[in-house]
């Protein structure tokens, strides 16, 4: 009999689970504590078949169909809020629940600018937000490339489209990263996917979701082809900029593996991005996003910590940025280099370099999803150091504390900060992979 | 065994003893007075020295019912360090110079956290347990106890 081979944990994960259809602050939380479990228990969790179906089943569900629910019929609005964290909704302690796929509805009408002068409301369903006019011009913070781009659709019916097609697109990529696990290790890595950032991006739709496709498509699935590959980074960073970090990996392991046409392609395309970044004015309108404090409750970086900080005990910034290098230093120090994960290849150190570059600036916490990439080799053998930081670190961010909404109200105030150390730990243990992979393993080499 | 009682008991009164002290001396705590909906606000304190001030950090000084305004006795540097840094330091300490069994580890860092809500954390917060030291607490156990782990 199958069903016998369901045990408590298993109950425990599908009670879980469906939290995320009632209540996903509440899930969070006991996911978490759920996540501890299965990290300090010694034993093997059985996983069945049935189970893994269920549990697809249960994915798809939260990815696609609750999301597309409201919009079929706003009455299913109060869904929409509850799989969503309090801090994903603008408004100093007021819930605006009609935020739906917003960032892809104002990608599209920046967009629809270049064809047409109009105005559009923000639509959630049915229904329109009064209190959401945009009108054209109306520019995004992203590479001048989209003013290049003509669209003259329907913007709802579009983002409608584009957005359906978005999320099933993940739930494939889900599928595909999750499969070949059994046991505890297919349930952390589900629950990775369920977590916080990955759960900002559905909701709001930002196009790092296209960025994410194009890394995952021509990186992972076809990174063999490095001109291929190169030239898909380069569109990239034409759309948004911190896909040079990647670029800029090719070029310095190219050079250090003596693969120099490899690496000529790569400081081609490294030279061309910078040229695209300092010609156009719009450029360095989106670059201000990376350099600018972005509310703590959504976002991740250490500048922007620096900034918080600064304020906080009247000293300049460059002071408080040295603190928390010094911090990182400490945790690289009390890292042992048998406890991380050795099994990462090229692909997955450039996302490693991606992830850092991303982490001294400030960013959206959706660009988390990046880290996706790094479940596979973080958990090709047991779970370890580098797949631990890297869990506590996702549902930590946004902490807790935001998804609150008593807490949430203080810290909209900006009167309480949150320094996230699984964020600074997490750094460390990629500084150490790095160097362990591209810098250490050919000295020793070498010699 | 017994070790391990008389510590507990002795921990255990010095959480009580700071409780009651904290109750007579500093008034009511957001948990005590807040109302849904009501926004919070803090009034920045500069402690020189005054000791009351310190443990009373956290307590509740106004509340317009009017405005629906919470106004509370904080100190955003001293929370900062209290609440975190000072379990960063711990964690660093515990990692490089003390070497304890898991238990231990544990048991060390739930004392301290609690004992740091209570002085620091708005005396447990507007829920019972503040959640921001329970945060660091989940990532400082579960970090600690990895990398104790066939040290």
């Amino acid at each position: 009999m199958k069903i016998s081979k369901l045990n408590i944990e298993m109950f425990a994960f599908f009670g879980i689970v469906s939290l995320l259809f009632l209540n996903y602050d509440l899930f969070v939380a006991t996911a978490l504590i759920y996540i501890l479990f299965l990290f300090f228990v010694k034993y093997e969790i059985e996983v069945t078949t049935i189970f893994k179906i269920l549990t697809y089943i249960c994915v798809f569900l939260f990815f696609t169909v609750v999301r597309l629910l409201p919009i079929i019929n706003k009455s299913y609005l109060p869904i929409w809020n509850r799989i969503a964290q309090q801090n994903y909704l603008i408004g100093d302690g007021y819930f605006l629940s009609e935020d739906i796929f917003l960032d892809l509805q104002l990608t599209l009408f920046s967009m629809s600018c270049n064809t047409n002068q109009l105005t559009y409301k923000i639509r959630y369903s049915s229904d329109y937000l009064d209190t959401k006019i945009l009108t054209c011009p109306y520019e995004t913070p992203y590479g001048n490339v989209l003013n290049f781009i003509k669209i003259n659709e329907n913007i709802w019916q579009s983002t409608v489209t584009v957005g359906t097609i978005l999320l099933f697109l993940f739930f494939l990529v889900y599928l595909d990263i999750v499969k070949d696990f059994e046991g505890k290790k297919f349930i952390l890595s589900t629950l990775l996917f369920l977590s916080p950032p990955i759960n900002f991006l559905l909701f709001r739709l930002n196009i790092d979701i296209f960025i994410f496709f194009m890394v995952y498509i021509f990186i992972f699935k076809l990174g063999d082809k490095f001109f291929i590959r190169t030239m898909a980074l380069f569109g990239a960073t034409l759309v948004k900029f911190y896909t040079i970090s990647i670029i800029f990996f090719d070029l310095v392991n190219n050079t250090l593996s003596k693969r120099y046409r490899y690496s000529l392609i790569s400081t081609t395309a490294f030279a061309v991005s910078i040229s695209y970044l300092l010609f156009f004015d719009s450029n360095t309108i989106f670059l201000d996003w990376f350099n600018r404090p972005i509310e703590a409750n959504l976002n991740f970086g250490i500048f922007n910590d620096a900034l918080y900080l600064s304020q906080i005990f009247g000293v300049s910034w460059l002071i408080t940025f040295c603190f928390l290098s010094l911090l990182i230093l400490g945790f690289i120090f009390i890292i042992p280099e048998a406890k991380i994960s050795h099994n990462l290849n090229e692909n997955e150190l450039s996302i490693v370099t991606l992830f850092l570059t991303m982490a001294v600036f400030s960013n959206f916490d959706y660009r988390l999803v990046f880290l996706m990439l790094l479940i596979k080799p973080f958990l090709f053998k047991k779970i370890n150091l580098s797949f631990v930081s890297m869990t506590i670190f996702m549902y930590t961010s946004p902490s807790l504390l935001h998804a609150y909404e008593n807490y949430y109200k203080i810290v909209r105030n900006d009167e309480i900060f949150f320094l996230d150390f699984s964020f600074y730990f997490f750094i460390a243990v990629c500084l150490k992979t790095l160097w362990a992979k591209l810098i250490k393993s050919r000295f020793s080499s070498t010699n | 065994m017994k070790k391990h009682v008389l510590i507990s008991t002795v921990l255990v009164s010095l959480v009580v003893v700071i409780l009651e002290y904290l109750k007579g001396s500093c008034g009511d705590y957001l948990q005590d007075v807040y109302v849904s909906d009501f926004q919070i606000y803090f009034q920045q304190s500069y402690f020189k020295f005054d000791f009351n001030n310190l443990l009373c950090h956290g307590s509740v000084l106004d509340v317009d019912i009017e405005n629906e305004v919470v106004t509370v006795l904080f100190n955003t540097k001293f929370y900062l360090i209290a609440s975190q840094i000072f379990l960063l330091m711990l964690f660093i300490v515990q990692i490089k110079f003390v070497i304890f069994d898991t238990k231990k580890v544990i048991f060390l860092y739930i004392f301290l956290s609690f004992l740091v809500q209570i002085i620091f954390n708005l005396n447990f917060g507007i829920n019972l347990l503040n959640e921001l030291s329970i945060q660091q607490l989940i990532f400082f156990i579960s970090i600690g106890v990895f990398l104790n782990e066939n040290k």
